[in-house]
């Protein structure tokens, strides 16, 4: 009996191929790109904490004193605990492959003849006697240690020259070295980590003799021997050092960094979400198709006695092994798309973050369980309404080969309160963006505004209909008649595709609206602050604007030359904020008063504030900060420096897009005096009105000699390079739109196609009666047509309010920025008129052949 | 004399003038095993106003020798004429003007348009056929007048009784003014009450506008509204009553 059920259960499956795989799509992309887009998200982000491990070995403390140096001397201090732990002292360097564009990566300097991390690498095995030539090589300061790996990546990424087997030019801050290259064999195991760090290894003292780091340290790792309580000798080693120097977890870091990227993570998993609602939808579509369909099947088992229950089971297993089938598919599917996506991902993330090397994409078994529940959870949802529809068959209706006739006329006026109630919950998030549920509140308003939308289809698409109706009849009167008559029949049917486009295309709106906001808020931003015509900054910078600096020195020979008229000697390094990392940054705040301009957030003038700052311990704070420490003008931040810790009044809050991280930015006098850090990490240079860049960059190039390697750069180029970041920073989002889209179209070809099949023997009859194959298509064609306007309609209106809650809620809470509120007109009008035509055009396939079925073939049909 | 002499009008005039004529047809559908003869050689004429009732039981060929005159189905062999035109090697445009012109149905499971209304469901033919405006609406009004449905013209089809449904089909196939009218077991889905009902309807009506009416039926009592009755068994015609 229970294989006769499944048999029955299952032989839609089979029957109706086209359908099933349809289904398939739906459930398995919306799974996909959620799994997908988080695995590839999941991967970025991890690398932090993957280059932490890499970087700190078997460490399980790292004693450091971020954002200054170590001093070397510590390690006197240190040695008291040498019974209890093995300490590695450690310097870092980021480096980059001379050449254009060249690979970055790491240079640590560490104790080559103890460090764990290099023995990590396979080249010194603990056990084994120490090789003379290995020895001798290792304290030359001229040998570079390079991973197999990456030596490979290196050679791969560089044209030819670059990186030699047995040499490799880099770029450190502004100078170039020339190592040697001694090639390092990997064990298999350490492969991932170091690729996952890009870590190079010089010995110590070689390294800080090279770079000028003598007496330094950048931290100190700490593995505790076995039976040492790690908590114990952390608090103890705390007591010992004393003053600021920190104790920590070596990945503390690198776990803030990931907490800081999790709003970037949780703004992408809303956004694949919402693929897989447009997926349940399509589901639910053919799942009531096949119930529709099988109405005198089901009707026959009710007469004949089957109990509720095994009816259930027998329809719900279509839907169950849709939901797995999905869920499968779906899950691997995401593992391409996350290999896909994860150079995008990870080089947003590189851009707006810090520089990473992402891991590997690995599914774990929590993917097949997450991407599973998904599916299935995708499927009974969809489920859901087509067996209460089932339910409800009476057992005679096969009998009495009763049709179902057009719903029943009643007011949906539960419907049109609900939308209402939602439509008012997003508009107060607007009004209110900052309130209870802070973190949510963006969720929430962008969840309402999508109820919205989707609880008005159906009610919306009757009305338009009605509408219509009075042009279609004009227009097209027996066709135009048909279509209002077969539309208004099936408005259920039709309003879940409707939903299904409306969702889809306002996902489409509100996205690209937020990028056009985004472009158009960042690029006045841009055209009001980079007001310098020429940037110079050290070649070896990959991405982060505290990677590499200049001397202080070259502050006045530049300021000399006949081209410039003023510089803005301008210092950027990472600070801590009550255990938080952000910039902090030291800029001339004279320059800037005259020359340049700073937006602030209440809109005033800023050259009164940037006055009041200079010389005293003032600080400009950027919006994303001030937003998320609850910071205001008048307030204080407290920082920890060489001097002591001061405490810095904030003057004004001032509107960053660069960072979400957050700016805390003081007068360059100040900054000297307390920090006693006078390097530059960008020099601004103002020209004179008659000075053009390119001569200005030259003199900058002949002033500083062929031994200095930076990059000028003119203000043009910087405003590209951050429309690039921009672009780079949505790209994700194209691929999200694109499924969305694909996923709505199918429901849509999906519902069309099925509601021909449900009216093949109506269809039949109208030949019979005299209608053409021509007057058919035509019908269908304007069925389709009054579908796709429904949903581009209420789409659009649903897309505003959506936009508006992205741009206004969601952003302002996950990234602390303010924006202006764009939309792209010509891209959501040409999307809409694609949409439209993709509507119509995949009612064409499915009325062309129902029209050209023999009417006495087609009345036949069941 | 033979039943395909007897299945010819009675009247040389009338033979000048038939409704519809059939002549040597055959129809063969293919099959997987042996092709299926549905028709063997049938030649029947009909008479302008006459009432034709095709007799026989499931299989006997009565619904494949209407579908042919109706148009819907081609002949493998043999000739038809509607109205004195031959019409077995038309185009399918050509088919569908006659249909719209000259032809009416009426099927045994009604098929109206169950989300239409009564009133749409009739006027649907002149609508296909490109007939709009008040004189369309009204024509289909007075003839769901003439079958005592003038009261739910407006209700969809869908909520309609079985017998008012076959009402609503009798309706449709008259009311684009068709010279012949096929009807397909009318009564077959119908309580006895409302099969006496939708016959006298359709008798009534086709003999007031003068309209031939052939009827596929294996029922004696709607036979018996026919002038004449035409038995068929495996798609030959075996007799004339």
């Amino acid at each position: 009996m229970f294989e006769q059920v499944v048999a029955l259960g299952l032989r839609p499956l089979r029957r109706h191929l086209g359908r099933t795989f349809v289904t398939l799509v739906g459930v398995a992309a919306g799974v996909a790109v959620s799994i997908g887009i988080d695995l590839a998200a999941h991967a970025s982000i991890r690398s932090f904490s993957e280059s932490a491990r890499a970087v700190s070995g078997r460490a399980a403390l790292r004693v450091h004193h971020r954002p200054l140096a170590l001093p070397e001397s510590s390690l006197m201090r240190l040695a008291l605990f040498q019974d209890r732990a093995a300490l590695h002292p450690t310097l870092e360097v980021v480096a980059r492959a001379h050449a254009s564009n060249g690979t970055a990566f790491t240079i640590l300097g560490v104790d080559l003849l103890t460090d764990p991390r290099y023995a990590a690498t396979g080249a010194a095995a603990p056990d084994a006697p120490p090789d003379l030539e290995s020895v001798r090589s290792i304290f030359d300061s001229g040998t570079l240690l390079v991973p197999e790996g990456l030596a490979e990546r290196l050679r791969n990424a560089s044209p030819p020259g670059a990186a030699r087997d047995d040499s490799l030019s880099v770029i450190v801050g502004t100078r170039r070295y020339r190592f040697r290259l001694a090639l390092v064999p990997e064990r298999a195991a350490d492969r991932k980590l170091t690729a996952a760090a890009a870590v190079a290894f010089l010995d110590i003292a070689p390294f800080q003799e090279r770079f000028g780091r003598q007496g330094e340290l950048d931290w100190v790792d700490v593995e505790p021997k076995p039976g040492v309580d790690r908590e114990q000798l952390r608090s103890q080693l705390a007591a010992a050092l004393g003053g600021d120097i920190r104790v920590e977890p070596p990945e503390e870091r690198a776990l803030q960094m990931e907490r800081m990227l999790d709003s970037y993570r949780r703004n992408l998993r809303a956004l694949t979400l919402v693929s897989l609602i447009v997926g349940v939808l399509l589901a639910y579509n053919a799942l009531l198709s096949s119930v529709l369909q099988r109405r005198g099947e089901i009707s026959l088992l009710r007469a004949l006695g089957i109990s509720g229950p095994l009816l259930a089971f027998l329809l719900g297993l279509e839907a169950l092994v849709i939901g797995l089938a999905g869920g499968v598919a779906g899950v691997l599917l995401g593992l391409v798309l996350a290999r896909g996506s994860l150079g995008v991902v990870s080089r947003t993330v590189s851009e707006l973050y810090g520089r990473i090397a992402p891991g590997a994409v690995t599914l774990t078994l929590e993917h097949w369980i997450v991407g599973l529940c998904l599916g299935l959870g995708a499927a009974v949802l969809a489920a859901a309404g087509p067996l209460r529809e089932a339910m409800r068959i009476r057992p005679l209706e096969f009998l009495r080969d009763e049709h179902p006739g057009a719903p029943p006329e009643r007011p949906p006026w539960g419907r049109l309160i609900a939308a209402a109630l939602a439509a008012a919950l997003a508009l107060y998030l607007l009004w209110r963006p900052d309130g209870w549920g802070t973190g949510a509140r963006g969720y929430i308003g962008a969840a309402a505004a999508l109820l919205m939308g989707s609880l008005l289809a159906g009610p919306f698409f009757t009305f338009l209909t009605r509408l219509l109706a009075p042009i279609f009849a004009r227009i097209s009167p027996p066709a135009g008649r048909l279509a209002i008559a077969t539309a208004m029949a099936a408005r259920r049917r039709l309003g879940v595709s409707v939903a299904a486009l409306l969702l889809a295309y306002a996902i489409v709106w509100g996205m690209a609206s937020l990028v056009e906001s985004f472009r158009v808020t960042v690029d006045t931003w841009a055209g009001a602050t980079l007001r310098a015509d020429l940037w110079v900054t050290p070649q070896s910078r990959a991405g982060s604007p505290t990677e590499g600096t200049m001397p202080a020195a070259w502050r006045a020979p530049l300021a000399a030359l006949p081209e410039v008229l003023d510089v803005d000697a301008f210092r950027v390094r990472e600070t801590l904020l009550d255990g938080e990392i952000c910039f902090l940054g030291a800029g001339e705040t004279r320059v800037l008063a005259k020359h340049g301009y700073l937006p602030l957030v209440d809109g005033s003038d800023p050259r009164p504030h940037l006055a009041r700052t200079a010389g005293g311990r003032n600080a400009f704070i950027s919006e994303p900060l001030a937003r998320r420490r609850h910071l205001a003008s008048g307030d204080s931040v407290a920082l920890d420096t060489p001097t002591g810790r001061h405490r810095y009044a904030i003057i004004a809050v001032y509107r960053d897009y660069a960072s979400d991280r957050g700016y805390i930015v003081l007068d360059r006098e100040t900054y000297l005096a307390d920090f006693r850090d006078s390097l530059v990490s960008t020099y601004a240079l103002y020209l004179r009105p008659d000075v053009t860049p390119e001569r200005a960059s030259a003199a900058v190039s002949a002033l500083l000699g062929p031994e200095e390697f930076v990059r000028v750069t003119d203000t043009k180029t910087i405003r590209q390079e951050v429309r690039r970041v921009l672009h780079n920073t949505f790209a994700v989002t194209d691929a999200l739109e694109l499924v969305a889209v694909i996923v709505a179209l199918l429901s849509v070809l999906g519902t069309l196609a099925a509601l021909v099949l449900e009216r093949t023997r109506e269809i039949g009859v109208l030949r019979a009666i005299g209608a053409s194959q021509g007057q058919i298509t035509k019908a269908l064609l304007l069925e389709g047509a009054l579908l796709a306007a429904a949903g581009l309609l209420l789409g659009a209106l649903t897309g505003a309010l959506l936009s508006a809650v992205l741009v206004h809620v969601l952003n302002r809470e996950s990234f602390g920025w303010t924006l202006t509120l764009a939309t792209p007109w010509r891209r959501t009008l040409l999307l809409a008129a694609f949409l439209f035509v993709a509507a119509l055009l995949a009612a064409v396939p499915p009325a062309r052949r129902a029209a050209s079925i023999p009417p006495r073939e087609a009345m036949s049909r069941a | 004399m033979t039943a395909a002499e007897a299945a010819a009008p009675e009247s040389a005039a009338a033979s000048v003038a038939a409704a519809a004529r059939l002549e040597g047809i055959f129809k063969t559908y293919p099959a997987a095993g042996e092709d299926v003869h549905a028709l063997r050689d049938v030649s029947l004429t009909v008479a302008p106003g006459e009432i034709v009732a095709l007799l026989g039981r499931s299989g006997s060929g009565k619904t494949t020798l209407l579908n042919i005159l109706g148009t819907l189905d081609r002949p493998t062999a043999g000739s038809l004429s509607i109205a004195g035109q031959r019409v077995d090697g038309l185009a399918e445009r050509e088919l569908l003007k006659l249909r719209r012109e000259s032809l009416g149905f009426v099927f045994q499971f009604f098929h109206l348009l169950p989300y239409l209304s009564a009133l749409e469901n009739t006027v649907l033919p002149l609508w296909l056929a490109g007939v709009q405006g008040p004189a369309a609406m009204l024509r289909a009004r007075s003839l769901l007048a003439a079958v005592g449905l003038a009261d739910k013209a407006n209700r969809p089809a869908g909520r309609l009784s079985g017998g008012e449904m076959q009402r609503v089909a009798v309706a449709r196939a008259l009311v684009n003014s068709p010279a012949l009218v096929l009807a397909d077991e009318p009564t077959g889905n119908l309580d006895q009450a409302n099969a006496e009902t939708v016959l006298d309807l359709l008798r009534g009506l086709v003999r007031e506008r003068g309209v031939t009416l052939v009827l596929a039926t294996h029922s004696d009592a709607a036979a018996r509204i026919a002038d004449r009755r035409i038995r068929l068994v495996d798609g030959r015609i075996t007799g004339i009553d």
